[in-house]
Formats: C-alpha cells, sequence, structure tokens
C-alpha cells in the first residue's frame, strides 16, 4: 500500500523493525473519529517506536483535513484516500476502521467502529501481539524498546 | 362596495380558535403540486477564492432536460482574469463552468443561469410512455463508485420487493421502506456522502439527501429498476407553506437538494423524494413529527408520484471527473468545486470556499 500523504513524501506500507502496525481509516465527519485519533496519539506516544500508525483519510479534500487537525495539538502524517481505493481494497465499509498487523504485516485483528485505545485491556493486547508500550503508571516504568532498540517480539 | 361586518368578524373568530380545535376539525394540509404554469427563475454563483497561487474551479450549471418539467436556460459569466468555458461530462452529460486563473490574479468569477420549471404529478396508471433505450437502461440500473448494487444492497432490496405484483409496487415499497427505516441525522455534513452499501451494511440509516434517495436509487437499481440521482438545489419557498421543503431567503448558497426518479414502463420517470419526508418529520415546526402527523402524511402521500418543482436539477450524473484535475472523480456534482496547488477545496465550507449562491424568480 503506498498513498499520497496530506504533506510530504507518499505513506508507504512496509515491514517494521519489531513491534506492531496500526492502519486506521477515519473521515472528518465521523464524530468518534476525533478522540479516536488523540487516543491513537497518546498511543503512539506510549508505545514509541513499537507501533507504526498509519492514518488514513477517506474520500475528503485536503484543505478540510487540514482545517479538522486545527485544534489537535500536533498533526500526525494523514494518507489521502481521495478516491476511497485503499479503503475498498482494504474491505473498509464504515469509518472508523482499524487494522492491527504483527511485524510481517500479517493481520491480527480488524476493528470496525471506534476503538479505546487508551484502555488496559486493549493495549495488554496490543503488547501481547508485539507492540510492548511503557506503562501509564510511572512508578512501574517498562521501556518498550531493547538494549538494540529493537521492540521486544511476544 | 359595502363589507359585510358578520363575515369580518366569523373569519377573525375562526382564526382565533384554530389553534385548539382538535385534530380531526381542523383542515388537513393540502400538498398537492400539478403541472401548471412554467416558472422561470434566475440562478447566480460567485466564488473568489483566497488562494492565488494558480487554481481552478468547476461550477454545476443547469444542463437536466426533461421536457415536461425542466428546462436549462441560457448561462453567463463575468471575471477579471479567468479563462472559463462551458464543459460536459461525456458520460452523463453534466455541464459546468471550468475556470481557470493564473498565479497571482484575483480569483473571482460571477456565474449567471437561467432555467424554467414547473410542478410535477405524474399519473401512476400505465400508459404510452415511451420506453428507455438499451443505453439508457444499462446506465439507470448500473452500480456507481457509492452505489454499489451487489452483495447486501441486493438482498435488502429483494426482500423489500419480495412479492411485490408489478414495477409499481416494488418503486412504491423501496419509497415506503425508506422513510419507515431511515432518518434525517441534522449533523450530516453538507447533503451527506451517499455510501449505501455502509449504510446498510453498519446499519446506520441516518443522513440527508444524498444519502437517504442515494439508497432510493440504489434499491430501486438493485430490484431491477431504473432509478436516478437528481442533484441540484432549492430556489423557492413551497406555495403549499412547507417551511422545511423551500428556500426561504434568496440566499440559497446552503440550499442544495438532490432528489429520485425511477422509471416504470408505460408510465415513465417518476418522482420520488423519501428525503423530503423525513426532512418535514425532522424539520417542519415545531420539529420532530411523528409520522402520523397530518404534514408528515400528506408529504409521504404526495411525494411518490409528484413534487414541487421550487428546485433546480442541474444533473443527474455520478462519479464525475472534473476536466484539467489529476485529482479523483467526484461522487456527484451539486457544489462549486475548486482545487489549489495544495489540493481540492472543501465544497461544504462556502464560507472558507468561497462560494455564494442566490436564486430570484424572474415570472410568476
Amino acid at each position: 500500500m503506498s498513498l499520497a500523504a496530506l504533506d510530504g513524501p507518499r505513506i508507504t506500507l512496509s515491514a517494521p523493525q519489531g513491534g506492531i502496525v496500526i492502519v486506521h481509516f477515519f473521515a472528518t465527519w465521523c464524530e468518534t473519529c476525533g478522540p479516536e485519533l488523540h487516543a491513537l496519539q497518546r498511543l503512539q506516544s506510549d508505545f514509541g517506536s513499537c507501533v507504526t500508525i498509519i492514518i488514513i483519510d477517506v474520500g475528503e479534500p485536503a484543505d478540510r483535513i487540514r482545517r479538522y487537525f486545527q485544534t489537535f495539538p500536533a498533526r500526525p502524517r494523514i494518507g489521502l484516500d481521495a478516491d476511497r481505493s485503499v479503503a475498498r481494497a482494504w474491505g473498509v465499509y464504515a469509518l472508523p476502521s482499524s487494522f492491527v498487523l504483527d511485524h510481517s504485516l500479517a493481520p491480527l485483528w480488524q476493528a470496525i467502529g471506534d476503538v479505546p485505545w487508551d484502555e488496559a485491556a486493549v493495549r495488554q493486547r496490543l503488547s501481547k501481539a508485539g507492540g510492548t508500550g511503557q506503562s501509564s503508571d510511572p512508578r512501574q516504568p517498562t521501556s518498550p524498546l531493547d538494549a538494540k532498540g529493537k521492540c521486544h517480539d511476544h | 362596495m359595502t363589507i359585510d361586518r358578520r363575515h369580518v368578524l366569523l373569519g377573525g373568530t375562526s382564526l382565533a380558535l384554530a389553534p385548539a380545535l382538535p385534530t380531526r376539525l381542523r383542515a388537513e394540509p393540502t400538498f398537492a403540486p400539478t403541472p401548471g404554469k412554467w416558472r422561470t427563475f434566475e440562478i447566480t454563483t460567485t466564488v473568489s477564492l483566497a488562494d492565488k497561487t494558480g487554481v481552478q474551479a468547476w461550477v454545476p450549471i443547469p444542463s437536466f432536460t426533461a421536457e415536461d418539467w425542466m428546462r436549462p436556460g441560457e448561462t453567463t459569466w463575468t471575471t477579471k482574469t479567468g479563462e472559463a468555458a462551458v464543459t460536459r461530462d461525456p458520460t452523463s452529460g453534466a455541464s459546468m463552468l471550468h475556470v481557470r486563473w493564473p498565479a497571482g490574479a484575483p480569483a473571482d468569477i460571477a456565474v449567471v443561469s437561467r432555467f424554467a420549471a414547473r410542478d410535477r404529478a405524474v399519473r401512476l396508471q400505465p400508459a404510452d410512455a415511451a420506453a428507455l433505450d438499451a443505453g439508457q437502461k444499462q446506465r439507470y440500473t448500473a452500480s456507481t463508485e457509492l452505489l454499489r448494487l451487489d452483495g447486501i444492497t441486493k438482498e435488502t432490496a429483494q426482500r423489500i420487493v419480495s412479492g411485490a405484483p408489478s414495477d409499481l409496487d416494488k418503486a412504491r415499497r423501496i419509497y415506503e421502506w425508506i422513510i419507515d427505516n431511515t432518518f434525517r441525522d441534522p449533523k450530516t455534513r453538507g447533503c451527506g456522502v451517499g455510501d449505501i452499501e455502509a449504510m446498510l451494511k453498519t446499519g446506520n440509516l441516518g443522513g440527508k439527501c444524498a444519502d437517504l434517495n442515494a439508497l432510493y436509487v440504489g434499491l430501486a437499481r438493485a430490484a431491477g429498476l431504473p432509478a436516478r440521482d437528481l442533484y441540484g438545489i432549492r430556489v423557492a419557498p413551497s406555495a403549499f407553506g412547507y417551511k422545511s421543503l423551500g428556500a426561504n431567503t434568496a440566499t440559497v448558497t446552503k440550499a442544495q437538494h438532490c432528489r429520485a426518479e425511477v422509471f416504470l414502463e408505460g408510465i415513465g420517470w417518476v418522482p420520488a423524494d423519501p428525503a423530503d419526508v423525513r426532512k418535514v418529520v425532522l424539520e417542519e415546526p415545531p420539529g420532530n413529527l411523528s409520522l402520523t402527523s397530518p404534514n408528515v402524511l400528506a408529504a409521504r402521500k404526495t411525494l411518490f408520484g409528484a413534487w414541487e418543482t421550487n428546485w433546480l436539477a442541474y444533473n443527474d450524473a455520478h462519479d464525475v471527473k472534473l476536466p484539467g484535475s489529476s485529482g479523483p472523480s467526484i461522487p456527484f456534482l451539486m457544489y462549486p468545486q475548486a482545487e489549489t496547488a495544495a489540493g481540492r477545496i472543501d465544497p461544504l465550507d462556502p464560507d472558507a470556499f468561497k462560494y455564494t449562491i442566490s436564486a430570484r424568480e424572474l415570472s410568476a
């Protein structure tokens, strides 16, 4: 998968060094998408390089997407699926939709609708799949990276 | 002339008491569009883009023709620095004004179009209406990017029309199904997206006209009935007093509305607007009416087979490729479109775009 980005070079799905990949489809008109995008940003912050998140807007003009992210503290990189061809290829028929892939890009789960990425149960599942995240409890820090800077495989 | 004082007093008394009368004693709302006089309208779209880095725009202009109710007229335009020309979508015949501005120049244009229209009421009895030719039949029963007719759409259509003795019954059953099972969602941006497969798979049947009437067209096509969406804009108030079914000011920038038609052998194209029935439910004062409210019942009875043409049909196009654009096709052409080096501009945000649309009647 390779698609144009809202800004910068094209976004290409490629196997990471370790950890997991989340491919997330959204649109600005979707009510639950905003909170979920914030949650994905928190997940990225906590999991660091152990998770690669690819965020794809489906079928919307660029300036609408830019305006939408003006209220976000930071704008993630956004893939543009302007003609919906990527969503079609992935079998996405509802937004938001998310796919969790392992480090070899084999699919682990698909979620139709919003996912509570902040919830401990979801994060544990992601950690077991290879995206070992830092604990949100500062008294129990766990590094997601090994000595070589690679994500732990589970 | 002598005024009969008793009649004046009686009239005043009747009006004062009207709200207190039980519903069954009040006059039922009248909603009976019939083909009458042709009305001529003028619609003006002004575009003034903030980005002056070399941009282009496409403005829909009237191009849908139906000899008995919609006749597009002349389109003229004025622009200081743009180069503009009328172009037609080769597949659908939808017309648009394509304008390009050189970098650094003010990106302004005013487009004025005229059209004539009159109300519709189709007699729902088999007669001698001309049949569609093979090309038309193929076009109006085909899938489009967002009207995917196989899978859940076909299954749903078959369930709805199962056992219907005629095409007219099938068309009406789908109309009633849309009204009974969908709702107008006020949070939907613009007129909606129109992805009917997503609506059916998720079970979220809320939306606006581009969703609900697209669902009608898709289900009709999936049931084997030629059907089409007509994309347009409201231009005048309802003559029947429906505040929700008219343009109540001269500014109609956000008054876009799309309707549906289904083709029945012997009868011809039949108007159907279930989305407007759901609009009456949600918006007709005092709002959130029940399906058994007199205003809703009157709209429901009327809007299969008839409609009030206080509205312009621009075109019936799907999957329109904008000439000169490297971007994707658009699902339908109902709003002005524009693009800059940074990409497409949001047509659902006229204040940022920016564009305005106004309408006036030239002859009543």
